[in-house]
């Protein structure tokens, strides 16, 4: 019996374009784009480091003598403030001591010192604004752009762009917290409208299986394995013959030799087997590695969990990963794992934000020596800050009204760029208030891209990452 | 004009060839019937031509009838609707 030839898809096809076209017009086909550039750029990769939970500006990174003065005494902005799940609390000063470092002098505070030798190559941003106090909105609004679901992610903007620069690993991956997603969880790293190829690549360093579904089942043989591979592209290729016109056959056999592909390449960037003692130490690695013990928060087990983390990043960015995503802190569970430090800072902040702090400076660490700092943009970022009172007796609620962002790397140049008030409560300057979209353009101006000319016609609009706002932080860029 | 698929990922291929979904399924159409014949007429809805005759028994006699399922769930007509 022959093969059918008179189905509705073949008629229709032949009228003109073939239905494979037919879905791919109102989709993209933006000129520059696979070359992906508007300008020479600085940078080629990106890391986001997106801590999941809110973390406390005033306790890491913006410090604030007036909290200090205040000790103890109900805080009073002079306006009402109203609060995610409570009423303002007492002023309360850091929970850590801040100290000064490097020749700018910039004061960090205890649990980030580590990154206190870098400090004046990092271009702090204190006056971050958002649009909303809740942390599924929040985090959208920092990795996507937009506070309501789907828009496609950062990672996925720039995978689209540029492309991959290794044809066996996905160009963009994220590496979430062990235990468990941020808010929304695959939203953040979705490509949505974009082509799904740019989508996130979730791997979990340290699980048996890294990638899901990365190995055969164990009922097939390697051989097996292997022959379905080449058999399946031979009745594909005849199959598609006579579908001239449908381009998805020809992408779906070639996705095939890609995950073949993949189960190697990806194997071998995840082996930190062979990298020398003193890389492993520079990223705070546990000698229990990743079974270290975790079953009360504490220093130790979380710098190992973020510097793996961090060190994967590397070897994924020295083997052409365009955008790797790490995530700190899960979205609630008990016992608590994340930035959300509702009832108790000290507790959760610290062995967090020691973790971070560790893993990133082992990070720039090796970069820098790897030569590969002035071409990877890491950029910090979380959904909210934290009100400068109290919560209860040791915590904090959320602060929707200013927050802290920093990057380093890729050409961007170290200082403060805006600042929040005395207490850390709002921007400074209220009309001059930095937002994700600023953070955004710059980002995407390192890489090479005009943020206004990265669009993508969905729906009848033009969309772009930066929405109809943003621009390039002037001085924080040369 | 650069042109893409904007559905397919090898993330997709790696879940239709490994997951234990897949391997439950292969096992079942197995055990339906063990003959290239019959699978494809389960699957496709047709008996293969002579030249995919070839290729499956081939893989068949290979690598056995779970194995045979699996590539069949693979495949493009499988896949895509007509």
């Amino acid at each position: 019996m022959s093969l059918p030839m008179s189905t509705r898809r073949n008629f229709i096809g032949s009228l003109g374009g073939g239905i494979g076209s037919l879905a791919l017009t109102d989709l993209i086909a933006k000129e520059g784009l696979g070359a992906g550039r508007h300008h020479p750029p600085k940078a080629k990769r990106v890391i986001q480091l997106f801590m999941a939970g809110a973390a406390s500006h005033v306790d890491l990174f913006d410090y604030k003598r007036q909290l200090e003065k205040e000790a103890g005494q109900q805080w009073d902005p002079g306006e009402e403030v109203e609060l995610f799940q409570s009423s303002p609390g007492v002023s309360q000063p850091s929970y850590w001591e801040f100290k000064r470092y490097g020749q700018s002098g910039k004061m960090l505070s205890e649990p980030v010192a580590p990154l206190g030798k870098f400090v004046d190559d990092i271009a702090f941003v204190h006056n971050l604004v958002g649009q909303t106090g809740v942390h599924s909105q929040g985090t959208l609004l920092q990795t996507t752009g937009f506070n309501r679901p789907g828009f496609p992610s950062a990672g996925s903007w720039v995978s689209y762009a540029l492309g991959t620069d290794n044809e066996n690993l996905p160009s963009y991956v994220v590496l979430p917290d062990h235990r468990g997603f941020a808010s929304n969880g695959v939203k953040n790293w979705s490509s949505m409208f974009l082509p799904a190829e740019n989508q996130g690549t979730v791997i979990r360093p340290g699980a048996q299986t890294p990638i899901n579904d990365l190995y055969r089942p164990k009922s097939i043989s390697k051989e097996a394995d292997a022959e379905a591979v080449r058999s399946l592209r031979e009745l594909n290729e005849m199959h598609s013959r006579t579908r001239q016109g449908d381009d998805r056959l020809n992408a779906r056999i070639r996705s095939y030799e890609l995950a073949a592909q993949m189960q190697l390449s990806a194997t071998e960037a995840l082996d930190t087997s062979r990298e020398p003692q003193y890389i492993k130490d520079l990223y705070g690695l546990a000698h229990e590695g990743p079974g270290v013990d975790d079953s009360k928060i504490n220093r130790k087990a979380e710098a190992e969990f973020f510097g793996r983390k961090c060190l994967i990043a590397r070897r994924l960015l020295e083997r052409g990963v365009r955008f790797v995503q790490i995530f700190s802190g899960n979205e609630n569970g008990f016992p608590r794992r994340n930035w959300d430090s509702h009832e108790n800072v000290k507790r959760d902040h610290g062995p967090l934000a020691n973790g971070m702090a560790v893993g990133t400076a082992g990070l720039i660490e090796d970069l820098k020596q790897r030569g590969m700092l002035d071409d990877t943009i890491i950029l910090w970022t979380t959904e909210f800050g934290r009100m400068p009172c109290a919560q209860g007796g040791a915590g904090r609620d959320h602060n929707p009204f200013v927050f802290t962002n920093w990057m380093i790397g890729g050409g961007i140049k170290g200082g403060t760029y805006g600042e929040s008030d005395q207490w850390g409560f709002r921007p400074q300057d209220p009309d001059n208030a930095t937002q994700v979209y600023d953070i955004h353009a710059t980002l995407l101006h390192q890489l090479g891209i005009d943020h206004e000319r990265l669009t993508v016609r969905h729906n009848s609009i033009d969309r772009r990452l930066t929405d109809v706002h943003g621009h390039v932080i002037k001085g924080m860029v040369s | 004009v650069a042109k893409r698929d904007e559905t397919t990922t090898a993330l997709q291929a790696l879940s239709l060839m490994n997951n234990p979904f897949i391997e439950a399924m292969s096992a079942k159409l197995a055990s339906r019937t063990s003959s290239s014949e019959g699978m494809l007429r389960v699957a496709l809805g047709r008996s293969p031509s002579e030249q995919e005759r070839d290729v499956l028994n081939h893989y068949l006699e290979a690598h056995g009838a779970p194995a045979l399922a699996r590539l069949i769930f693979n495949l493009n007509e499988f896949t895509y609707v007509d």
